[in-house]
């Protein structure tokens, strides 16, 4: 059994198919090709990925480990250029009309035939970096996978050390019935797709590619978060009527889609869904969520060798914003710093980057990139229904500050005549202790709040989620979080503001339960658990929620609170 | 103008792949053309796949020669950059 993170729900049971990436022979498969042009084209692609991928991965390491071990990155960067690596790959492909892998290949060969009439050892082992940076190149080639995925006739489970957007191009995603990763995390690529496909997917799951077979029978346990390869035959049954049972809930949620978001008592709690691509507009509408109460923008920002220019970016929060309609679209700014970087831009190393420069606080010192983002939020706000949110607001003045800069840009935009929608509302981000308590203030310039639940209980309870040591520690019902969220609630509320909760926690039926007794107005979540959710809402009283979340408060830890919540819900069997 | 000097490879690894990028990146400030030769194999001194088929290992002689405007910098510099073991510590 292996374990992995739940990266979308479901059970699938069938044959493995495993994307092996086998450099040797992918390198030796010569294919002819319909077009030179295309196929070069294909290449100067990769090399343009698989540049951005070693800035990022170079940023990474001088971060880490220092500059000079980072050199060999430059040296790589070099070799993209070089007329004696990529310009004969691309003159091998012109000249004999075969594939990039293979041109690929014939150059690796020549190299290495070379080094292997000197006895060098030291030289040797060099040649070792080009074929590492060979890997590279091939990775961000899109199909050259699709040589496998022919092995398996039939549905498959896909496992792979990590799929790249490029990957999951070319599949048949008719075919694939759950993704397992090594790699990955809950927002990582393979996980936006899986859920965008409404197939189960695992990520993170250590090892599991050496100890899995193209062939092999699998069950992926998208619910509990496992794989089990080759299954007792009683393994094997039991999971036949999980999956029934499974399906038979899935098929019941559905029913949910055009039903209000309301109570017994007829409380409206809003249901919203957060995003990060323009892509996954598509599954937001499908599950009729009330808006979009957090547009990721950083994703906008990363994977790329510069800045997004003011018009790209108008131009994806257009095509979201109109296909949203009338429905509301939050869209927060650049939430970059912490664990996430820029190639192109550099801030200094920190020794404390969640306690750093990040979010909101850079984008205050590089005012320039607010403004863009700022202009083109504006722009597009005549489309629908914009709002703006600042990331990660710890005193007032900063997101006085913010507000600031969005009327400076506002006074631009109206000496342009350039529409926008003069009442857009402006919210903060309720992430930082401070901020909660400083919540009363904030609350008089804010339009709404909306409390990112993650950061929340990272800064709460000053414990890194990823840190496997302290990790225990990290709980969404603590009884600390819990007083914060009421607070924050409280002085919302005194102002006539909404607030919202845009952090993983919305998702979980339980404490999206405690949530609404606290008196939260909206829950924002992705959009697969959306339907799960409305199912509770629609089963529970306002009153009982009141009064359970008012119990809660006053118990020792959230042990103890979880317990008390489940035996309440069992009652009204809204859990599925 | 027209340079040409000759430098022992002194580091550890030779001409390998971080030291030929340091070279590379050096040998790029510069206008003029770059050549390095090692015994009967000459190679361009700003293609990075070139100055690895040199194979320059520990102690091998190799020759730089530059020829444009700023060659006398050029030849100097790059001189430099071999005899400090590309900055790497052996």
């Amino acid at each position: 059994m292996f374990k992995g993170i739940v990266a979308s729900s479901g059970i699938a049971i069938g044959n493995a198919l495993v994307f092996t990436k086998k450099p040797e022979e992918i390198l030796k498969h010569k294919k002819t090709i319909l077009s030179v042009d295309d196929e070069i084209k294909k290449f100067k692609t990769a090399l343009e990925k698989t540049k951005i991928d070693i800035m990022n991965l170079r940023e990474r390491i001088i971060y880490d480990i220092g500059s000079k071990e980072a050199d060999i990155f430059v040296a790589y960067l070099q070799l993209l250029n070089d007329s004696g690596f990529s310009g004969k790959a691309e003159q091998i492909i012109k000249d004999q009309k075969v594939n990039i892998e293979f041109a690929l290949g014939q150059v690796l060969e020549d190299y290495l035939d070379f080094f292997n009439k000197i006895s060098d050892t030291y030289l040797k082992e060099r040649s070792r970096d080009i074929s590492g940076l060979i890997d590279r190149i091939i990775k961000n080639i899109s199909d050259t996978h699709s040589i496998e995925q022919k092995e398996v006739s039939g549905k498959f489970i896909l496992f792979a050390d990590d799929l790249t957007p490029t990957d999951t191009v070319e599949l048949d995603k008719t075919k694939v019935l759950g993704f397992i990763t090594e790699k990955g995390t809950q927002t990582s690529h393979t996980a936006i797709v899986a859920r965008a496909l409404e197939i189960p997917a695992l990520v993170g799951v250590r090892d599991i590619i050496s100890n899995v077979k193209t062939g092999d029978l699998v069950i992926l346990d998208g619910e509990r978060g496992f794989a089990i390869v080759n299954p007792t035959p009683k393994v094997l049954n039991t999971y036949k009527e999980e999956q029934k049972k499974y399906n038979f809930k899935s098929k019941l949620l559905k029913k949910m889609k055009r039903l209000a978001s309301k109570t017994l008592d007829n409380r409206i709690i809003e249901l919203y869904a957060n995003i990060e691509f323009a892509e996954e507009v598509s599954n937001v509408l499908e599950n009729n969520a009330s808006g979009i109460g957090l547009f990721r923008t950083e994703f906008i920002y990363i994977n790329r060798a510069n800045l997004p220019t003011e018009e790209e970016q108008f131009n994806i929060y257009k095509t979201v914003v109109q296909k949203m309609g009338k429905k509301p679209v939050v869209i927060r700014t650049l939430d970059i710093g912490g664990d996430k970087y820029l190639p192109y831009f550099k801030i200094p190393p920190e020794q404390n980057p969640f306690l750093g420069l990040r979010a909101i606080r850079l984008s205050l010192v590089n005012i320039n990139i607010l403004k863009n983002q700022i202009r083109a939020i504006l722009r597009v706000s005549s489309f629908g229904n914009v709002r703006i949110m600042f990331p990660m607001i710890t005193v007032v003045e900063e997101f006085l500050e913010a507000k600031k800069i969005v009327e400076e840009v506002r006074a631009e935009l109206k000496i342009k005549k350039v529409n926008f929608d003069e009442n857009i509302k402006i919210g903060a981000m309720i992430e930082v202790p401070s901020i909660v308590l400083l919540s009363e203030e904030l609350a008089k310039h804010a339009d709404f709040f909306s409390i990112g639940t993650n950061d929340l209980i990272q800064y709460t309870l000053a414990v890194d989620r990823g840190n496997e040591a302290v990790a225990k520690l990290y709980d969404n019902l603590n009884p600390a979080v819990l007083k914060l969220i009421k607070m924050a609630v409280e002085n919302a509320h005194k102002n006539d503001l909404k607030i919202s909760i845009c952090g993983e926690m919305a998702s979980d039926p339980v404490a999206a339960y405690l949530l609404v007794g606290l008196g939260v107005d909206e829950l924002s979540m992705n959009s697969a658990a959306i339907l799960n959710v409305k199912n509770l809402i629609r089963k529970i009283k306002f009153q009982d929620a009141i009064e359970a979340a008012e119990n809660a408060l006053k118990m020792k830890n959230s042990n103890e609170i979880r317990t008390y919540l489940k035996e309440k819900l069992s009652k009204r069997e809204v859990l599925l | 103008m027209q340079f040409s000097k000759k430098v022992k490879v002194m580091n550890k690894l030779g001409f390998h792949l971080r030291a030929v990028a340091v070279f590379v990146k050096e040998a790029e400030k510069f206008k003029s053309t770059i050549k390095v030769r090692n015994n009967d194999i000459e190679a361009d001194g700003k293609s990075i796949m070139g100055l690895m088929t040199l194979i320059a290992g520990q102690g091998s002689e190799i020759e730089i020669k530059t020829e444009g405007p700023d060659a006398k910098e050029a030849v100097n510099s790059l001189v430099k950059i071999v005899r400090n073991k590309f900055g790497e510590e052996e």
